[in-house]
């Protein structure tokens, strides 16, 4: 599929602020499954915009606006080409002991323990009991759990926030798509599965009833050998397949959040976010 | 006339003034002659001269719980500790090869990792380490320079022998005791100064500014000081500093990045900064990496810095190598990237996440010395000898809890030296911290403080824990 | 040198001068209503109210009134610690800039501001209004003029200095502006403008330059207009732009920033103006003017020299 996307950021102030300095993850990821073919990053008032790749291989975007303003707006285009099926095999069974005898697992410390939003607190546990053992399969468990959170947990913009951890989440059985990617993170941790955090988009196709598609998305990538990293969207129940464009990975919100930044001012920002997503054509 | 030294008695352990059979070793043969020659009243009236001379040259520090911001100078004790030359190359080269190899250390994680993949150090170490900053993996500094200055804690055991106590990889503080100490002292003892000719201590600031200097890739860098403030307890250090190296003295709201380089706001403007020594922790550099609430950073900071458009020292995330539990790694550490044996060596250590060590810990508490990973400055410390069982059983819930948070030592009887107690003078336990400047070369300065344990029996020399400091005479051997 | 210690130079020394003028209005002003003969009670209240006002107590709602009023006001004047303006106030704010560029002080300079700072400290507000407020009042204000010699004989006379020259006669301009909008136009009597001269420390300059002049009107043109008394105005103004000038090393009659014009405009109206239209203007009315345009000198000062937002 060939993607065109639009993600609008405005802030504005009730009063005037200065020495703003802003952090984006906004540029789609290029890798086997996708290219990003075009990125335009604009910001008004305009600022000079500097990249670099952070430690997780993502394309980070940064830029500064020292006058006083009371607006600031970010707008990033990109095209992106993805290339995954449109329905993914789901892995066959993974053993904990190919896992175990994987090069890479020391490295993945990161993807392993606790970080400030899947923190493994009383309420999680508790659930990942009722949810039982992976016994031999990884990969099934990766997936049942998923499966659990869609069923169990509702959709709902107004339970949760920004900040919500994954417990709290779990004592609500509500949430968004960012709270059900952190909870996904966290389940697959506590087992020792090594699992990280991707935000990205996904693509309405009319008529079609997903959720999430409205601003960034996000979901829950888990290294099973020998596929390698296998996302799975637990808000819409799913394999990530030709309808999600990934952005960047990290170990959970904070380290791929699409804007985040610092000011100076005693105003509160007002946020609000408008993303489209356009598929022009269907390679097949 | 007060016999000031026939009353000095030794105690049980490594003494730098007296052999076991009481005579003075040779390098202290001229200050034990000068001690015998005046009265105590004598001592006392010098003593009184440069406390006074201390306090208003302002070498204080800040005692943070009055809000009236009370200024104490730090006990200084007027005898002099002596290092003869060959005893000074050794802890010298000793120093110069541990700084050498934890910086390749840091190079090593932040970029390659080989030790990691090599198991010569745990990933789970590194990676468990508060102090890891992983804001840093990737990001190239200037010649691979992270650790520019820092500070070496050694004390020696019962035999005379140097060990390495603790590596001060960030921000180690105690250089202004040293060169006051110093510049007092000689008023106060010009005869026996000149006798001794100890190697000089003051051209301390140049060489900082030379290593902070070769940091940059710019030859003639614009290089500031970056304090806390008024209220950070080192404050004194800090003006003192900038003052002797002739470099702006500033605070993070005076600093400010745009376009991603650094400027300082003065009155004609702003003007691009290339080299910040910094004296705050790495937690407060820059609200928009690290934390938000930090009142003292500089916005932006880390972004300039990744894209090399400013050099910070030391480097960001040096403390991932001085994490003590990384501490008992470093022997191996020098094998690794150096391929040579440690001049000097490590006290032996347990490990708590190894489940050997900790039960020897645990069935020992009070026999050792148990630390906190995360805490310094004698804070976090169980002395096991000195602890009531109470303070054990603290611990030892602490450390089951959190074994990646513990190491514990044997106690090691820091060696002891004569020092003014009350009306004589009496030994008392010392440790001693050379500084190490890297810019582009190693540089170890005879600039080193003893900070001296002012209470009877104490081994904790911590400022912070009634300690007081020695001026350090660094002699040249004769022949 | 960095905006940040330039700032705190130059509010320390505003600060100074403040509570040196602010301590010699208010023993003006309670000398006058011990001394019964000088004025009625409605008078000494209105005039307590106008001085209140200077330290940035509002209307009548704040103030105390009652028998006691003259030491209520003092008190309020002097140790309220809510008012940016009070006496205590001032030097509060004086010693925390001092304490921060303390490197960039002589330690005469920091130790005459500290040892005010510790006297102001220790002193108890009951314990003063019932020993009379005199001895306290000379003290601060001593303390004020003592630190312009301090740092007159001790700081090299460059940039640093010239930001405390800056804010010193900033502020006096600032502060017999002041007083002159505290004037009851409707009392032109010679106590009245005498009130204004002591308020001012211009009493007995005034008496030794106009001999016998009992119009009132030449008090005004020497508050205002006189060309080397240390408070007038226009004498201020001129030392503030000298200090512009040596800062900037431009020419005097030029301007290379906005602080400079607008000095150089206020500078050259004082210079030319003639008595007379003030007179017609109206004094207090002429006096809030000018306070604006002081206000505006400030502005400028800070936008020039330590912007918050740096120029591009």
């Amino acid at each position: 599929m060939l993607y065109t996307i639009d993600h609008e950021t405005a802030y504005s102030y009730s009063q005037r602020v200065r020495e703003s300095y802003t952090v984006c993850h906004l540029q789609p990821m290029s890798d086997i499954t996708q290219y990003c073919t075009g990125f335009d990053l604009r910001i008004e008032p305009h600022a000079q915009i500097f990249f670099y790749r952070d430690r997780f291989g993502n394309e980070a975007q940064h830029f500064s606006y020292l006058p006083n303003h009371d607006a600031l707006k970010i707008s990033a285009r990109s095209s992106v080409v993805t290339a995954r099926p449109s329905a993914p095999e789901p892995p066959r069974s993974v053993h904990r002991e190919v896992l175990a005898m994987d090069p890479l697992l020391p490295e993945l410390y990161d993807y392993l323990h606790e970080s400030a939003y899947t923190t493994f607190g009383p309420a999680l546990r508790e659930f990942a009991a009722w949810l039982g053992e992976p016994s031999d399969d990884l990969a099934g468990y990766f997936i049942r759990a998923g499966e659990a959170i869609h069923e169990l947990f509702r959709y709902d913009r107004d339970a949760t926030g920004v900040h919500t951890t994954v417990d709290e989440a779990v004592e609500l059985r509500s949430g968004v798509c960012q709270d059900f990617a952190h909870l996904l993170v966290a389940l697959a941790r506590l087992q020792n599965i090594p699992a990280r955090y991707v935000s990205g988009y996904i693509h309405t196709r009319s008529g079609d009833d997903v959720l999430g598609a409205e601003a960034s998305h996000a979901w829950c990538e888990a290294y099973l050998p020998p596929y390698g990293w296998v996302g799975y969207d637990p808000t819409n129940a799913r394999l990530i397949n030709d309808e999600f464009v990934k952005i960047a990975v990290g170990r959970d919100y904070r380290d791929v959040s699409p804007v985040r930044g610092v000011y100076k001012g005693a105003s509160q920002g007002l946020l609000s976010v408008n993303v489209a997503v356009e598929a022009l054509t269907t390679t097949q | 006339m007060q016999p000031l030294l026939e009353l000095y008695e030794q105690v049980d352990c490594y003494d730098e003034f007296a052999a076991e059979n009481g005579v003075p070793r040779p390098h202290y043969a001229g200050l034990a002659a000068t001690l015998r020659s005046i009265e105590w009243s004598d001592l006392r009236a010098r003593e009184q001269t440069v406390n006074a001379a201390l306090l208003q040259r302002g070498v204080t520090f800040t005692v943070y719980a009055d809000s009236r911001g009370t200024e104490r100078i730090m006990p200084f004790d007027l005898i002099p500790r002596i290092i003869p030359g060959s005893e000074w190359d050794r802890i010298s080269r000793g120093v110069a090869q541990r700084v050498r190899a934890l910086n390749a250390f840091l190079a090593d994680v932040y970029h390659e990792q080989r030790i990691l993949r090599d198991g010569v150090v745990p990933w789970e170490l590194v990676y468990s380490s508060k102090f890891f900053c992983r804001e840093m993996v990737g990001v190239r500094v200037f010649r691979d320079v992270y650790i520019h200055v820092s500070g070496i804690d050694l004390i020696r055991g019962r035999n005379g022998t140097y060990y390495v106590l603790e590596d001060n990889l960030r921000s180690p503080s105690g250089i202004s005791y040293v060169l006051e100490n110093r510049d007092v002292l000689k008023r106060s003892f010009p005869k026996l100064f000149e006798n001794y000719q100890p190697l000089p201590v003051d051209d301390y600031p140049l060489r900082l500014r030379a290593a902070l200097r070769a940091s940059s890739c710019n030859d003639d860098p614009t290089i500031v000081l970056l304090t806390p403030g008024i209220y950070n307890a080192a404050y004194f250090e800090h003006t003192l500093l900038a003052r002797r190296m002739g470099v702006e003295l500033v605070e993070g709201s005076d600093l400010i990045v745009r376009d991603n380089v650094v400027f300082m706001r003065t009155t004609r403007g702003l003007q691009r900064v290339d080299v910040i020594y910094r004296r705050i922790d790495d937690d407060f550099l820059d609200p928009l990496y690290f934390r938000p609430d930090s009142a003292v950073g500089i916005a932006g900071l880390i972004n300039a810095y990744r894209a090399g458009n400013v050099v910070i020292a030391n480097a960001v995330g040096t403390g991932v190598a001085d994490d003590k539990a990384v501490y008992p790694h470093v022997p191996a550490m020098i094998r690794y990237y150096l391929s040579e044996e440690s001049i000097l060596e490590n006290v032996p250590t347990f490990d708590c996440t190894i489940d050997s060590d900790r039960e020897h810990v645990l069935g020992h508490l009070e026999d050792l010395v148990v630390k906190n990973t995360n805490q310094s400055g004698g804070y976090g410390m169980l002395m096991g000898p000195a602890s009531t069982a109470e303070e054990r059983e603290r611990f030892r819930e602490a450390i089951c809890a959190h074994p990646r948070d513990f190491i514990a030592q044997p106690v090691i009887q820091l060696s002891s030296h004569p020092t003014i107690a009350g009306e004589r003078l009496a030994p008392r336990h010392v440790d001693l911290r050379p500084f190490v400047l890297y810019g582009r070369e190693i540089d170890v300065p005879p600039a080193a403080l003893t900070r001296v344990a002012l209470t009877e029996g104490s081994l904790v020399v911590n400022s912070s824990q009634g300690g007081g400091s020695k001026d350090t005479w660094i002699i040249e051997d004769e022949g | 040198m960095l905006s940040r210690v330039a700032e705190s130079l130059y509010w320390m020394s505003r600060n100074l001068a403040r509570a040196e003028s602010l301590a010699r209005i208010v023993d003006v002003a309670f000398n006058r209503t011990v001394d019964r003969n000088v004025a009625g009670r409605d008078q000494a209240t209105a005039m307590w109210r106008n001085v209140l006002g200077l330290v940035g107590v509002p209307g009548d709602d704040a103030y105390p009134g009652g028998s006691r009023f003259a030491t209520d006001a003092f008190a309020l004047a002097t140790f309220s610690r809510e008012h940016h303006s009070s006496i205590v106030s001032c030097i509060h704010i004086a010693r925390h800039n001092a304490a921060s560029v303390r490197a960039e002080l002589s330690s005469e300079a920091w130790e005459a501001v500290n040892a005010l700072y510790l006297y102001i400290e220790k002193q108890s507000p009951r314990a003063v209004v019932r020993a009379g407020p005199s001895s306290l009042l000379r003290e601060i204000r001593d303390a004020g003029v003592a630190f312009g010699g301090i740092v007159d004989a001790t700081i090299t006379h460059g940039e640093e200095w010239n930001f405390l020259q800056l804010g010193r006669f900033l502020e006096r301009a600032a502060m017999t502006a002041a007083v002159l909008q505290t004037h009851d136009e409707s009392d032109d009597s010679v106590p009245e403008w005498q009130r204004m001269l002591e308020m001012c420390c211009a009493s007995e300059p005034f008496a030794r330059t106009l001999r016998h002049s009992n119009d009132p009107y030449d008090a005004l043109g020497f508050l205002l207009l006189h060309r080397t008394f240390p408070r007038s105005v226009r004498h201020c103004t001129a030392e503030v732009d000298h200090a512009l000038h040596r800062l900037s090393e431009t020419r005097p009659g030029t301007f290379s920033n906005e602080a400079e014009r607008v000095t150089g405009r206020l500078g050259a109206m004082l210079d030319y103006v003639r008595l007379a239209e003030i007179v017609d203007d109206g004094p207090v009315g002429f006096a809030r003017r000018l306070a604006l345009r002081l206000a505006e000198i400030g502005t400028a000062v800070e936008a020039t020299y330590f912007p918050l937002v740096p120029a591009a």
